[in-house]
């Protein structure tokens, strides 16, 4: 009687967790198919800006994007299709849309998982390490080997639970970044800065914006259909 | 081209268009080729007529959509300018335009000039039988006048056909594809008509982990295009054969990535053939030059390997590839290397070398030469 009780205790929580963890998402789309703009600002650690990308990010659920390559000029036309941890990339000089595999960076210093895979309770299992007055922290423990971070320690607000901050983990535990969501509009995440986890001054800013609830079709996010995107 | 115009005329013109422009850009290549050789298949070696040539071109397209989105126009023009010792040419034309009909939902015709390109190989182009020459090198795309009717089955998989025309009496080719994608792995299937060849194949793709990528494919043809060793004669004959390919990727964490791919031809000629074949034409030069007519790029020999490693956005600037095909049978090598430097946003650079290396009477020393290509894109 006494496990069950616990079982249904601890059942409970992690549902109220989850719950809770559906309302940070919120910030970060919506639940249905949507699209937005990101752009990526990368810095040296000097503060010396590297590198910008553009992208416009159409979101069919929590696990399948597709995301197209805006600026710079000489990058357009390219396209990334991503369905969990199956990536398809697609550029006009190939022709071709080839299945590629997660090592195979194309953003730079940019993690595909940041751009695109703006939900964190399709990701991830929750659990509140602390509560105080204004500020919950959540840890957030990866459901899949695939998934980019193995652990994440989330800063939320106790109020509205808009994100505060992030610390990323590999599985391995090693901290690879930081994270501070630093700004929102309309109810949406609008700019995140993400540090590096050894380089603590080397910073790249993304910024999200237009943000548009958009039904499209199941047959958009099939990988032969990417070169009617261009 | 004139016949989906109208068509989109006619089909669009109860609704409202979408303009957008989606490409404009100016290219230069510049191309100087050693032509020192001693060779006597080069006297008469197609591949090789040009020792230097200039190529300037600017490229306009946009497409216009039609508000329900059951109907697109795409066009993409070309104006070029082209000087060179062989030739001299300047033309406008339409490199790619068709008209996008979407009669039904999942289902698209396609009905004009547009680019085919299959298979799922980096260095070899099997799959292929309209996409003859050398990926690597040759940097064209395939454009032809089409139609194409491609159905979709939801996110995972779809079938194409297109009938493409082959000449002026409008004698048609024909390619069938099948794709569809299971968990990790995408398989391909292929179909292909062309004049008198036939071929069926398939390809298979799959991710192991986060770094490795396998491949596998295989086509089995009949065609018309080679001549028969046993007795040299230079007249077409059939042939029935079977290509495998097998291919491994490895990109590391770091973004280095390597491709070891191998393609064996049982209608190629083994080691042994090829000796004699190099002896009997050393002694008809005219045979060694007619029999150049029939070349086909990996097409001669048995067995092939292909490698190539690659780096990009090496400090967010530049792309290095190194890329080398060996001859298994005569044991002749081809060397390409790539550079690309960002130079803008907007604007990049690049060098390719091109060094066929090895003994003189091998595939890749026969057919090319050393030759170094420069190249400026701008994008406006």
């Amino acid at each position: 009687m006494f496990r069950f009780i616990f079982l249904l205790l601890f059942t409970l929580n992690a549902l109220a967790n989850s719950d809770i963890l559906k309302k940070v998402d919120d910030y970060r789309g919506f639940s249905g198919s949507f699209e937005m703009k990101v752009k990526v600002l990368d810095y040296d650690i000097d503060g010396k800006e590297l590198e910008q990308i553009e992208f416009k990010v159409l979101v069919k659920n929590a696990g399948v994007s597709f995301l197209e390559y805006k600026f710079p000029k000489l990058d357009k036309g390219k396209m990334l299709l991503m369905k969990d941890e199956n990536i398809w990339f697609y550029s006009t000089d190939i022709s071709k849309p080839l299945r590629i595999s997660p090592n195979q960076r194309l953003l730079g210093n940019v993690s595909n998982a940041d751009v695109a895979h703006a939900n964190f309770s399709y990701d991830y299992y929750s659990k509140i390490i602390s509560e105080k007055a204004d500020v919950i922290t959540l840890e957030l423990n990866a459901k899949r080997e695939s998934v980019m971070y193995g652990k994440i320690i989330l800063k939320i607000s106790a109020i509205d639970y808009k994100p505060i901050s992030g610390e990323f983990f590999a599985a391995t535990g090693k901290l690879l970044k930081t994270a501070n969501y630093t700004k929102f509009t309309t109810g949406k995440l609008a700019k995140m800065e993400i540090y590096d986890g050894i380089l603590k001054n080397k910073k790249t800013v993304i910024e999200y914006s237009a943000y548009k609830e958009r039904q499209v079709p199941d047959y958009y996010f099939n990988p032969e259909y990417l070169p009617r995107l261009k | 081209m004139r016949i989906a115009i109208l068509l989109f005329l006619i089909f669009t013109s109860a609704f409202a268009f979408e303009f957008e422009e989606t490409e404009k850009s100016l290219f230069f290549q510049g191309k100087l080729a050693n032509v020192n050789s001693s060779s006597l298949f080069n006297q008469n070696n197609i591949l090789s007529l040009n020792k230097r040539y200039a190529d300037f071109r600017g490229y306009y397209g946009f497409k216009v959509t039609s508000d329900n989105e059951k109907a697109m126009l795409y066009l993409r023009n070309k104006a070029e300018v082209l000087r060179g010792d062989a030739e001299k040419n300047q033309e406008i034309t339409i490199d790619e335009g068709y008209l996008t009909l979407t009669p039904l939902e999942e289902l698209y015709i396609d009905v004009g000039k547009k680019n085919f390109k299959y298979g799922a190989f980096h260095g070899f182009t099997t799959f292929n039988l309209f996409e003859k020459g050398n990926p690597l090198i040759n940097e064209d795309n395939y454009f032809k006048e089409s139609a194409t009717i491609t159905k979709f089955f939801g996110e995972n998989a779809s079938t194409a056909l297109s009938v493409i025309k082959r000449d002026k009496n409008y004698k048609a080719d024909a390619i069938w594809k099948g794709s569809f994608s299971i968990s990790k792995t995408d398989t391909n299937l292929y179909a292909f008509m062309k004049n008198e060849d036939r071929a069926i194949g398939f390809d298979v793709s799959q991710i192991k982990g986060e770094s490795i990528k396998l491949k596998l494919g295989s086509v089995y043809y009949v065609r018309k295009g080679s001549f028969k060793l046993e007795n040299y004669t230079l007249t077409p004959q059939q042939e029935k054969a079977l290509k495998v390919l097998s291919s491994i990727e490895y990109s590391s964490v770091s973004g280095l990535n390597f491709i070891v791919e191998y393609l064996h031809n049982t209608a190629g000629l083994s080691k042994n053939q090829i000796n004699q074949y190099y002896n009997y034409a050393q002694v008809n030069p005219f045979f060694g030059m007619q029999s150049n007519g029939f070349y086909d790029f990996l097409n001669l020999n048995k067995n092939y390997l292909f490698f190539m490693v690659y780096k990009k956005n090496i400090y967010n600037k530049l792309d290095l590839s190194l890329s080398s095909y060996l001859n298994l049978e005569d044991n002749g090598l081809m060397i390409i290397s790539e550079t690309k430097y960002k130079i803008t946003n907007s604007m990049s650079g690049k060098i390719r070398l091109i060094i066929p290396a090895g003994k003189q009477e091998t595939e890749f020393r026969r057919f090319y030469k050393q030759s170094i290509l420069l190249s400026l894109e701008y994008v406006f």
